[in-house]
């Protein structure tokens, strides 16, 4: 006899979550009883089911309870009993259960940088705040920034330890299900722990159709959007640049043992089990259509129009986002590209994903020659992050008007710039780095809102790590860095086999994956010396070019000018000049097992100090909105007003 | 032949190689499902992630570069009691066609929940040694296909216990 939940379960006060004991080889039991905390809970399980634990052909059963709570703080027993087979058998859980309740009006925006691991913060630094003006300027020299990154001038900062329950390399789906419920799991899972029906789909990997039920009847742990929603009448939202069924999103709307259930998570977002039935979110931001959609459904379903007849409104562009106003009862739901496609023909579980076009896309920029040519695929007008952003908090916060006068309900709200891990994993660093910019704007447009109100937690932190580095500076001529035509395809063969890999013409710049630094640039200049990698940072201070003591107007090659219209750096030179690039190196193009770290601004944010394990942001959210925050946030402010500032915050 | 001419002839190969996909899943025929650990290990090297907390199976996951950003590219699962290769599972992102492994007359097709009311179907081919080739939800010719299972029929119980009705 085992519960099925984690040996360190730990639960807000009225946190629901199923309570599954699975009786190994047996097909009767008796005398079945459950205690928590001394109390006879065994009424509120069902009967005894058989279920095909372990996939090993015997006789087994389940008994459930589900969306259960307890309702007193502190450490509670958990205990069940029975006899199977003349013999008595038992289990228990300890869980902690934290004390919870509202005694402040107080809002939480949470920014999730996939795979937003320090080098890519960083990158985002050198290449955003690293910029060159009208007159020469570096906006980075002697080693400061004139203005760090907007996440840089949160003042409070930690490390976030991110391991699931089954890997050291995490993946999207059990990191959010870390920070979402407060609970590690295993790799895919959302929300959910792992059961002895794993073994029907994730140990032979047939997840599809026709084992969904064993993917969907794992333990559930509801998440902080539900709970609130649920016990204290929040408003919550998801922003993504992603396919909003996507990993990250789907962990504050939903429940699956495995993330590519995305049809059911979509159903999920109209239909919550958690809220009776009720829709998980008021604001719904991203791509993804085909999840919603009856040509893709199996179940032929319209979610979109379903959405629409509980009074959301639906755009699908940018310049529609911009008109919409929040009105009574309305809620918004923006879905900004699509693919049209059917669900895949081998698990009939989700549509192909349709994530939104990238920041260096969106922007026009000219991909360098590692790097795909973007395909928005008839989706040529979608938002920025960053308006997103600001549409989200319009409708959550106070625009909403009721009877009542302004909406006083708080609300919770995740942003997610997703393709920072998407680019990531193909090692296309332009696409990567620029998404980081593009986030770092998202949360400079809800650091503006917050400023003056004193009510709002600010929380910027990544899933997981990436394997993208920090490798020096390069200047590839444009002619090289652009042409798409140049490259070199290698091929390895051992007795594991044949192993192949492109060699680009930008490579110079952007290491490919698991490769040596590969210099591939034709120009003289940069094969060696002081011009060559990495990372010349020399001092050639004259009164002639009294800023070319940085990296990036060394020689004449200047760093990245920004667009004075859209205000991002832009990643080509001018005529007649050679840029001089930040040069990155990715050792893989998959995620890592380094903490990621994490900064946060307004009540409560001192709580985010030190390292700490994912799951206790979940929970230190939480003490943030229980108010009780007055001695720490006092602290930070001291400390910001009487002790020197970083250059740049 | 200079060097960079003959790296840019293998190049060309690779490239073509990795264009067709007619061949795609035909390295699962090699595999006898009666491997061990170790013979696993000399032809794929060691695996990227374990999962050893079933009682009675173990499997293994391997990626294959970035495509297998959901999903890993190969799950192989074995017995513990004898510790062999019981299952072979391919995954393919993009889909793409595998009707080279299914010839005509070679395979049969199951539904699910049933043939009469089919929601889920699954192209079976039976192989020497017990060994059955499923290509999953892609029943028709023609289809593209996102998984190949290679799977012992002796797991095929519990495994996929519709099947085996």
């Amino acid at each position: 006899m085992r519960f099925a939940l984690p040996e360190r379960t730990r639960l807000l006060q009225g946190q629901l979550v199923d309570l599954v004991v699975e009786i190994r080889n047996a097909s009767a039991i008796s005398g079945f009883k459950v205690t928590l905390g001394g109390a006879d809970i065994t009424a509120r399980f069902g009967f005894p089911q058989p279920a095909p634990l372990d996939c090993d052909g015997g006789s087994h059963l389940v008994v459930r309870a589900n969306l259960q709570s307890i309702d007193s703080p502190g450490s509670v027993v958990l205990q069940a009993e029975a006899t199977a087979g003349g013999a008595r058998i038992s289990d228990s859980r300890t869980i902690e259960v934290r004390p919870f309740n509202i005694s402040a009006r107080r809002n939480v925006i949470l920014f999730i940088g996939d795979a937003m691991g320090t080098a890519y913060r960083d990158a985002a630094r050198l290449v955003a705040k690293a910029t060159v003006d009208s007159s020469g300027k570096n906006s980075f020299r002697q080693g400061f920034f004139d203005e760090l990154l907007e996440m840089d001038k949160m003042p409070v900062s930690g490390h976030v330890m991110t391991y699931g329950s089954d890997s050291v390399i995490p993946d999207s789906a059990n990191t959010g299900t870390a920070w979402a419920s407060g609970n590690k799991s295993y790799l895919n899972a959302v929300n959910s722990f792992a059961d002895g029906t794993d073994c029907r789909w994730r140990f032979n990997g047939a997840a599809n159709a026709t084992t969904l039920p064993y993917i969907l009847d794992n333990p559930r742990v509801e998440n902080l959007w539900q709970y609130l929603k649920r016990r204290f009448g929040y408003r919550t939202g998801i922003v993504t640049t992603a396919d909003v069924t996507d990993a990250t999103p789907a962990v504050e709307g939903s429940y699956s043992g495995y993330r590519q259930t995305r049809f059911e998570i979509a159903r999920q977002y109209i239909e919550n089990p958690l809220l009776g039935g009720q829709p998980a979110f008021d604001v719904i931001m991203g791509g993804g259509i085909d999840q919603f959609f009856p040509a893709a459904r199996p179940d032929g379903r319209n979610l979109i129009a379903e959405f629409q007849a509980l009074g959301f409104q639906y755009v699908t562009n940018a310049t529609d986002l911009e008109k919409v106003r929040p009105a009574t009862g309305v809620n918004l739901l923006g879905l900004f590209k699509g693919n049209a496609k059917p669900a895949s023909n081998s698990a009939r579980l989700a549509a192909a994903d349709s994530n939104m076009d990238v920041a260096y896309d969106k922007l026009l920029l000219a991909r360098p020659a590692s790097e795909p040519l973007p395909d928005f695929g008839g989706f040529t007008d979608q938002p920025m992050l960053d308006r997103m952003t600001a549409k989200a908090i319009e409708f959550l916060s106070g625009g909403i008007t009721t009877p009542f006068g302004s909406s006083s309900a708080p609300f919770i709200l995740m942003v997610e710039g997703a393709s920072i891990d998407k680019q990531s994993h193909p090692n296309n660093a332009s696409g990567t780095i620029w998404d980081t910019i593009e986030l770092d704007r998202a949360v400079g447009v809800a650091r503006a809102w917050a400023a003056s109100r004193g009510d709002t937690l600010i929380v910027v932190t990544a899933d997981h790590d990436q394997s993208m580095s920090i490798i020096g500076v390069s200047n590839v001529p444009d002619t090289e860095y652009f042409d798409h035509g140049r490259k070199q395809d290698f091929s390895l063969t051992s007795a594991r086999g044949e192993q192949g890999f492109t060699v680009f013409g930008d490579s110079y710049a952007n290491t490919r994956a698991s490769l040596p630094f590969i210099n591939s640039s034709d120009s003289t200049a940069n094969r060696s010396g002081v011009n060559g990698m990495p990372a010349s940072f020399p001092s050639t201070v004259t009164p002639a070019d009294p800023y070319s003591d940085t990296y990036s107007t060394y020689f004449g090659t200047p760093g990245y000018p920004k667009d004075t219209k859209s205000g991002y750096p832009v990643n080509s030179a001018q005529p007649g000049q050679m840029l001089r690039r930040l040069a990155v190196g990715f050792r893989t193009g998959d995620h890592t097992g380094s903490s990621v770290p994490v900064t946060a601004e307004g009540p409560g944010a001192f709580l985010f100090t030190g390292y700490m394990d994912q799951t206790d942001l979940f929970f230190k959210m939480a003490i943030a909105l229980n108010g009780n925050t007055a001695d720490g946030d006092k602290l930070i402010n001291d400390i910001l007003k009487r002790y020197p500032a970083t250059v740049g915050k | 032949m200079t060097f960079i001419v003959r790296m840019g002839l293998i190049g060309l190969l690779l490239w073509v190689q990795s264009q067709d996909t007619s061949k795609a899943g035909t390295e699962l025929l090699a595999f006898d499902l009666n491997e061990m650990p170790a013979d696993v290990i000399s032809r794929f090297g060691r695996p990227d992630t374990v999962d050893d907390s079933l009682p009675n199976y173990r499997s293994w996951f391997f990626k294959r570069g970035a495509q297998d950003e959901h999903d890993f590219g190969y799950i192989l699962c074995f017995r513990r009691s004898d510790d062999k290769l019981v299952s072979v599972t391919r995954n393919f992102e993009p889909e793409v066609l595998v009707d080279h492994l299914f010839p005509e007359g070679s395979f049969s097709v199951r539904y699910w929940p049933s043939d009469q009311n089919p929601q889920f179907g699954v192209r079976i081919r039976a192989l020497s040694r017990g060994r059955l080739l499923l290509a999953m939800g892609c029943d028709k010719e023609g289809m593209p296909c996102g998984q190949l299972v290679l799977v012992h029929s002796s797991v095929v119980p519990v495994f996929f216990p519709w099947l085996d009705r």
